[in-house]
C-alpha cells in the first residue's frame, strides 16, 4: 500500500480540482455543490498522496467526505425544518441556495478564467520556492486557493462561504503537504476542516430553530 | 502527571462535562468560575517542574506532554500567562449570569481557555495558528446563538481568522528557510509579506478590520467583548512567540518601524471611527481596534535588540485594565440592550443604535454611568484603571517618537468624543422625564463591583500593577 505511486495521476488530479472548483462557483443546487466538493476531495487526495504516505493522505479524503456528509445532513434537515417551522422574517430554504442570472454565471466564469491565468503565471515561481513539489500539484493548489478566494469574495451565503473556505484550505494543504509531514498537523488540519463543516452545519440549523434561551 | 495535562486536558474535559450539564445554568457558571480560579491559583503557587505535595501524596509536575510525535510544553516561566488566562476566564464567567450570556458561554469559554493554553504550549509554536483557528471555530455558537439568522460579521470573522491560519503556517516554513540562508533577500521578503498578512487577518488590522465593529453590533455584547479580549490575548502570545523564535525579526529595526506605523494607523482609525459612530456596540468595536493599535505601538517601542523588548511589561500590565473596561462596558451594553425598550425581544444590532437609546440613561443611570466609566478608562482618563498604564505608554512613546505619542493621544480624544456623544444621547430628554433606576439588583451589584475595581486600579495602581510587572519579569526570565 505504501509503495503506490500517485505521480502519474498528478495531471488528472489537477484537472479534477479545477473542474470541481469551477462548478462550485457556478452551480446553485446545494446537492450538486456538495457532490462536487466530495469529488474535489478525491483530487486533493491524489495531489497530497504524491508527497505523503498513503495512509496519511487518506485522512484528507476521509475528513473531506465526512465534511460533505455533515454539511449534507445539516442542509437536508435545515431545508426540511425551514419548511415545517417557518420562522417569521426568514425565507424557507429551497434546494437552490442562490439564484444567479445568466450574466452572473458568465461573469464568474470569466473571473475564474482570469484566476487560472494568474495561477499559470505564478506557478513556476511557487514550484521554485517549494522544493520537491510537482508542477501539477502547484497548479492544483493555486487553482483551489484562487477560486476559493474568488468564491469568498462573491458571496455572503453561509454554505458557499464554508465551501469556499474548505476549497481554499484544501489548496493550502496540498502545498503544505510538500513541506511538512507531521501526524499532529495532519490531525489538526483535518480537525479544522471538520470544525468548519460543523460550524457550517450549526449555522444552517441555528437560523431555523428556536433558541435555548 | 504533567503541566499540559493539568492546564490543557483537564479544563478541556471539564468544559465538555459542563457542556453536557448546561441546563443547570447557575451551577455551571459557579463550577466554571471555581475551576478557573483553581487553575489560576495552581499556576501562581505551584511551580511547574517541582514536586506537588498533597498530604501524603507527592506528585511531580513535569512540563512536557507528547502527542503524536510533537510536544506540548508548559515551562515555569509560562505560569504568569496561565494565571492571566484562567483568572481572565473566571472574571468573564463571573458576569455571565447577569449578562445572560447563554448556556454555551461557560463551557465554550473554558474550552477556549484550554485551547489558548495549548496554543502557548505547542512546539513547534507555529502550530498555535491551528489551535487559534480551532478557538475561532468553537466560538461561533457563542456569537451566533440558536434561533438567530447568521450575521455578516460572523461570516467575516470566520473567514478572516481561517485565512490567517495558512499564512502563518506557511510563514513558519519560509522563516525556517530564512534562518538557514539569511542572505536570501527574496525569501526574507516573501516571509515578511506572509507574516504581515497573517497577523493583519488575525488582529483585524485595517483593511481586514470590518468584522470587529460588525460583530460588536450584531452579537451579544458581553460574548463579543469576551471573544475580542481572549482572542487578542492568544494572538499576542503568538506574536511574542515569533519575536522570541526569530532573532532577525527582533533585531530588525524595520519590523519595529512597521509595527509603529500599523499601530498608529489603527489608533487613529479606531479613535476617529469611534468618534463618529451612532451605535453603542460599534463604538465598543472601534475601541477594540484602538486597543489593538495601542498594543502594536507598545511592542514597537522596542528597542530592537537581542532580547525581547522591555516594553512588553506595559503590554502585560495593560491586560488587567483592558479586561476590566471591556467587561464592564459589555455588561452595561447588555443591560441597555435587554431592557432598552421594555420587551426583551429584537435584534441587538438595532437596539443599541443612538435612535433607540435616546434618553435611556434616565431609566438606567447606573448602567450608563458604568458604560461611561469603562469608555473613559479605555480612553486613558485620570483616576480610572486605564490611566496608569496609558500614562506609561504615552511617556515611553514620547521618548521614542513624538508623532506616535501624539497619535496615541488623538486616538484617546476620538474615543472620548464617542463617549461624550453617547452620554449626550443617553441622557437626552426634557426635565419632565423622571430619573428612575430600572436595573435589577444583581446588575447593580455587578456594576458596583466593576466601578469599584475601575476606581481602585486607577487610584491605587501600586496595589495591582507591580504584580503584573513581576509576572512579565518571570515570563521574560526564561525567554531571550
Amino acid at each position: 500500500m505504501q509503495s503506490l505511486d500517485f505521480q502519474f495521476l498528478a495531471l488528472p488530479g489537477a484537472v479534477l480540482v479545477f473542474i470541481t472548483a469551477l462548478l462550485l462557483l457556478s452551480v446553485q443546487d446545494w446537492r450538486i455543490l456538495l457532490a462536487m466538493l466530495s469529488v474535489q476531495y478525491i483530487g486533493v487526495f491524489i495531489l497530497v498522496a504524491i508527497q505523503w504516505p498513503l495512509m496519511m493522505a487518506l485522512t484528507k479524503l476521509v475528513s473531506g467526505w465526512i465534511c460533505v456528509a455533515v454539511l449534507g445532513m445539516a442542509m437536508a434537515s435545515s431545508v426540511e425544518a425551514s419548511r415545517e417551522n417557518h420562522v417569521e422574517g426568514i425565507q424557507p430554504r429551497s434546494q437552490r441556495i442562490s439564484s444567479h442570472s445568466f450574466s452572473t454565471s458568465v461573469f464568474r466564469l470569466v473571473a475564474a478564467a482570469m484566476i487560472a491565468l494568474v495561477v499559470l503565471s505564478l506557478a513556476p515561481a511557487v514550484s521554485r520556492l517549494v522544493p520537491g513539489i510537482q508542477y501539477e500539484q502547484v497548479i492544483g493548489a493555486l487553482i483551489l486557493m484562487g477560486l476559493g478566494l474568488l468564491h469568498l469574495g462573491l458571496t455572503a451565503n453561509t454554505l458557499r462561504v464554508i465551501l469556499a473556505l474548505l476549497t481554499t484550505l484544501s489548496g493550502f494543504e496540498i502545498i503544505y503537504a510538500a513541506v511538512e509531514v507531521s501526524t499532529l498537523v495532519a490531525g489538526l488540519l483535518a480537525g479544522v476542516s471538520l470544525g468548519l463543516a460543523m460550524v457550517g452545519a450549526y449555522l444552517f440549523v441555528a437560523a431555523t430553530v428556536k433558541g435555548e434561551g | 502527571m504533567n503541566a499540559p495535562l493539568v492546564w490543557i486536558v483537564l479544563p478541556g474535559v471539564y468544559a465538555a462535562i459542563l457542556f453536557l450539564m448546561r441546563r443547570w445554568g447557575r451551577a455551571v457558571v459557579v463550577m466554571g468560575i471555581l475551576v478557573s480560579i483553581l487553575l489560576a491559583w495552581l499556576a501562581w503557587t505551584e511551580p511547574i517542574g517541582e514536586t506537588l505535595i498533597l498530604g501524603s501524596l507527592r506528585i511531580k509536575l513535569d512540563d512536557t506532554l507528547f502527542v503524536l510525535g510533537r510536544r506540548f510544553v508548559l515551562r515555569p516561566s509560562d505560569a504568569p500567562v496561565l494565571t492571566m488566562i484562567y483568572l481572565g476566564a473566571a472574571f468573564w464567567f463571573g458576569g455571565a449570569t447577569v449578562a445572560r450570556a447563554g448556556s454555551f458561554f461557560v463551557p465554550i469559554g473554558l474550552a477556549i481557555a484550554a485551547l489558548l493554553t495549548a496554543a502557548i504550549a505547542v512546539e513547534p509554536f507555529l502550530y498555535a495558528a491551528l489551535l487559534i483557528e480551532l478557538v475561532t471555530i468553537i466560538s461561533i455558537p457563542l456569537i451566533s446563538p440558536l434561533g438567530r439568522p447568521v450575521g455578516r460579521g460572523v461570516l467575516r470573522y470566520l473567514t478572516f481568522q481561517t485565512l490567517a491560519m495558512p499564512l502563518i503556517l506557511f510563514t513558519g516554513w519560509i522563516l525556517a528557510g530564512v534562518e538557514a540562508s539569511p542572505a536570501d533577500s527574496s525569501l526574507v521578503l516573501h516571509g515578511n509579506i506572509l507574516l504581515a498578512l497573517g497577523f493583519a487577518f488575525l488582529l483585524a488590522i485595517f483593511p481586514f478590520h470590518t468584522w470587529v465593529p460588525m460583530l460588536a453590533a450584531e452579537s451579544h455584547p458581553f460574548v463579543a467583548a469576551f471573544i475580542f479580549y481572549i482572542l487578542s490575548l492568544g494572538i499576542t502570545f503568538l506574536g511574542i512567540g515569533f519575536l522570541e523564535r526569530y532573532l532577525w525579526l527582533r533585531t530588525s529595526s524595520n519590523s519595529y518601524a512597521l509595527l509603529q506605523f500599523v499601530g498608529m494607523l489603527m489608533v487613529v482609525l479606531g479613535g476617529l471611527w469611534a468618534a463618529f459612530q451612532v451605535h453603542l456596540g460599534r463604538i465598543l468595536g472601534y475601541a477594540v481596534l484602538m486597543e489593538t493599535g495601542l498594543s502594536l505601538l507598545t511592542v514597537s517601542i522596542g528597542p530592537a535588540g537581542e532580547l525581547l523588548p522591555p516594553s512588553l511589561e506595559i503590554l502585560f500590565s495593560s491586560m488587567l485594565p483592558r479586561g476590566l473596561a471591556f467587561g464592564i462596558w459589555a455588561l452595561a451594553l447588555t443591560t441597555l440592550a435587554a431592557y432598552g425598550d421594555g420587551d426583551g425581544e429584537g435584534e441587538t444590532e438595532e437596539r443599541l443604535s443612538f435612535d433607540r437609546m435616546r434618553g435611556k440613561g434616565r431609566k438606567f443611570p447606573i448602567a450608563v454611568g458604568l458604560l461611561m466609566m469603562a469608555n473613559l478608562s479605555l480612553a486613558g482618563f485620570p483616576l480610572l484603571a486605564g490611566f496608569p498604564v496609558r500614562l506609561a505608554l504615552w511617556n515611553a512613546l514620547a521618548q521614542k517618537s513624538v508623532l506616535a505619542a501624539v497619535v496615541a493621544l488623538l486616538g484617546s480624544v476620538g474615543l472620548l468624543t464617542g463617549c461624550l456623544r453617547s452620554l449626550a444621547i443617553l441622557t437626552a430628554g426634557g426635565d419632565e422625564v423622571p430619573w428612575t433606576m430600572t436595573e435589577q439588583w444583581s446588575e447593580r451589584i455587578m456594576f458596583f463591583l466593576g466601578g469599584l475595581a475601575l476606581l481602585l486600579v486607577g487610584i491605587l495602581p501600586q496595589w495591582f500593577l507591580p504584580a503584573l510587572g513581576r509576572m512579565t519579569q518571570i515570563y521574560l526570565s526564561s525567554h531571550p
